[in-house]
């Protein structure tokens, strides 16, 4: 509950209408989590790639 | 939509309810819960995990590990739901895909003033594997009751969802993806937790300053010389209390008079249908309930104890700082006296605080977040942090600080305690050992801290006990692994310690 409160400081972005923006959010954030499930998509805007190997090492030359 | 549907103004403000549109003036937007569990059943993958409670759970008995193994779950099982007074001819959970929900709520301020404050609530799906169902993806937000100020009436916003919850306790057609077929989709509120404002709100209960403070227990709180703030000590001997006053002198702490469903609802309808304001205002005090509460027409629920405490509240945040302000001559506004010999000497506190800071350099950070300077960095404190200074460094750090050794002994009593209390797996004797244990160390703090009144917290502890049993309160229980236990501990929504845990929210 405490670390839910946590994300939805940042996401209040009105300063005029505070709270309906928060609702809005928070019906919006639902309903993004339906269609994920609905339809087994992933729209979290993560990058699923492998993070990229720094490669200190040659065939030839190997760093220790 | 409501009780409140045809009125034109408010009942407590009597402001207009339209504008000279016809048009509403505020509104609240609430998230149904119906579409959201259908979804979750249309989803292969989810649909197996929420098989979670039907069958990887298994109860062994004699253990707890998981909601599933409390009293109050398991009496269910063998119990037929009740919708408006109407007995349905199936048991609560009787298919395996019924879905058991907590629902928890809180109060936060959105604006750094902290002046304002607006009331989320949300949904816990307890079908779904311990360590993935209070991931912030899993977690379902039903809405926020909108601020300024705290809601008069909170059940008036929760009403959209107590009728959500009424028609899922009847049953919605449902879409099965595991077995590919239609199905009555069912699902019971089981728990509702949060901190102690916010499931006052819930349970229409006084809170912890009224006279009666426990809202499992029917203890009687007493004022302290000179100070407006009622305390709950065991032992009342001694004691100036008013001539209103009617408890006994001596609670037992074996026995305290425990609240129970029947006696409550009986209550709660006492006060309601009292015939005068007067009445109701003198009934509502002397019982420390302010009238029914929109939840108590869930047969699931049962009162007051699908309403635990909640243990990172308690322990973390009130009753482990509440004992170092009684080390620090600081707790409230009593006169601690210079020689009290529970007071560390500031010196030694600082020494302390300091080894504290500069323990954080050689402490893996896999065992969460570094511990500030306890002295003078004790504002910048959060649960994960009063959790691990008191479980791993405090026991060390305050050896041989005090004046008698006896305070470090009862320290390090409660510290085993709560040990106990972190453990994945609750074995029936260990229950046994909290409940003396505890009472042990109520007694004890009662007699070495403060012989006339005595902090609600440290009593609160007797009543842990109970809920472990009927509830298991600890969502520490649900932890993978011992050292992010404490951010399950925070009522929890992710298991990644790394992942911004860092100050309070």
């Amino acid at each position: 509950m405490e670390r839910y409160c946590g994300t939805l400081l940042p996401a209040i972005k009105s300063r005029r209408f505070p709270y309906a923006n928060l609702s809005n959010h928070i019906s919006d954030t639902a309903l993004i989590k339906s269609i994920e499930l609905m339809y087994d998509l992933d729209l979290s805007f993560k990058a699923n790639r492998p993070p990229a190997k720094k490669a200190y090492s040659t065939p030839e030359c190997k760093f220790l | 939509m409501g009780p409140y549907d045809s009125l034109d103004q408010c009942l407590y403000c009597k402001e207009p309810r339209h504008n000279a549109d016809g048009k509403p003036r505020q509104t609240f937007k609430y998230t149904p819960l119906i579409p959201r569990l259908r979804a979750a059943h249309a989803n292969k993958a989810r649909a197996q995990q929420m098989q979670y409670r039907a069958q990887e759970h298994h109860h062994v008995p004699k253990k707890t590990t998981d909601v599933f193994d409390s009293t109050h779950y398991r009496d269910l099982l063998h119990s037929k739901v009740t919708v408006d007074g109407k007995e349905i001819p199936y048991n609560f959970f009787s298919d395996s895909r019924d879905i058991a929900l907590g629902l928890s709520t809180d109060g936060f301020a959105p604006f750094k003033k902290r002046k304002q404050t607006t009331w989320p609530f949300i949904f816990v799906n307890y079908n779904l594997p311990p360590d993935v169902r209070v991931h912030m993806g899993n977690v379902m937000e039903a809405g926020t009751i909108p601020g300024p100020k705290k809601p008069k009436d909170a059940d008036s916003f929760f009403f959209p969802a107590v009728q959500e919850l009424k028609q899922l306790e009847v049953g919605v057609v449902a879409f099965d993806s595991l077995s590919n077929s239609l199905f009555v989709m069912r699902s019971f509120l089981i728990r509702v937790f949060g901190d102690i404002p916010a499931i006052s709100m819930v349970m229409r209960v006084k809170g912890h300053n009224g006279t009666r403070p426990c809202r499992l227990c029917n203890i009687i709180g007493i004022g302290a010389p000179g100070t407006k703030t009622l305390y709950v000590p065991l032992d009342r001997h001694n004691l100036e209390f008013g001539a209103t006053y009617t408890g006994p002198v001596q609670y037992d702490a074996a026995s305290l008079p425990l609240r129970t469903h029947l006696e409550f609802m009986a209550q709660v309808h006492e006060v309601q249908n009292s015939a005068t304001d007067a009445e109701e205002r003198k009934l509502s005090q002397k019982y420390g309930i302010k009238g029914i509460p929109l939840l108590s027409t869930l047969s699931s629920l049962s009162f007051p104890t699908s309403f635990p405490y909640d243990f990172m509240h308690m322990i973390w945040e009130n009753l482990i700082p509440n004992l170092v302000l009684f080390w620090t001559g600081q707790f409230k506004d009593f006169d601690h006296g210079e020689d009290a010999d529970y007071r560390l000497m500031p010196t030694v506190w600082e020494a302390i605080g300091e080894v504290c800071g500069a323990s954080s350099r050689t402490i893996p950070s896999a065992f969460g977040a570094p511990t500030p300077n306890v002295a003078s960095e004790k504002y910048q404190f959060s649960a994960e942090n009063w959790s691990f200074w008191t479980l791993y460094l405090a026991p060390s750090l305050l050896k041989g600080r005090f004046r008698n050794a006896r305070y470090h002994k009862h320290f390090i009593e409660l510290v085993q305690l709560l040990n106990i209390c972190l453990q994945f797996e609750i074995k029936d004797e260990e229950i046994e050992t909290l409940q003396v244990g505890m009472i042990k160390w109520v007694q004890d703090y009662e007699r070495y801290v403060r012989p006339n009144s005595g902090c609600i917290f440290a009593y609160m502890l007797l009543c842990t006990v109970d809920s472990i049993i009927v509830l298991t309160p600890n969502d520490s229980l649900l932890a993978p692994s011992r050292f992010t236990s404490f951010c399950i501990l925070r009522e929890a929504l992710s298991l990644l310690v790394q992942c911004g845990l860092i100050g309070h929210f």
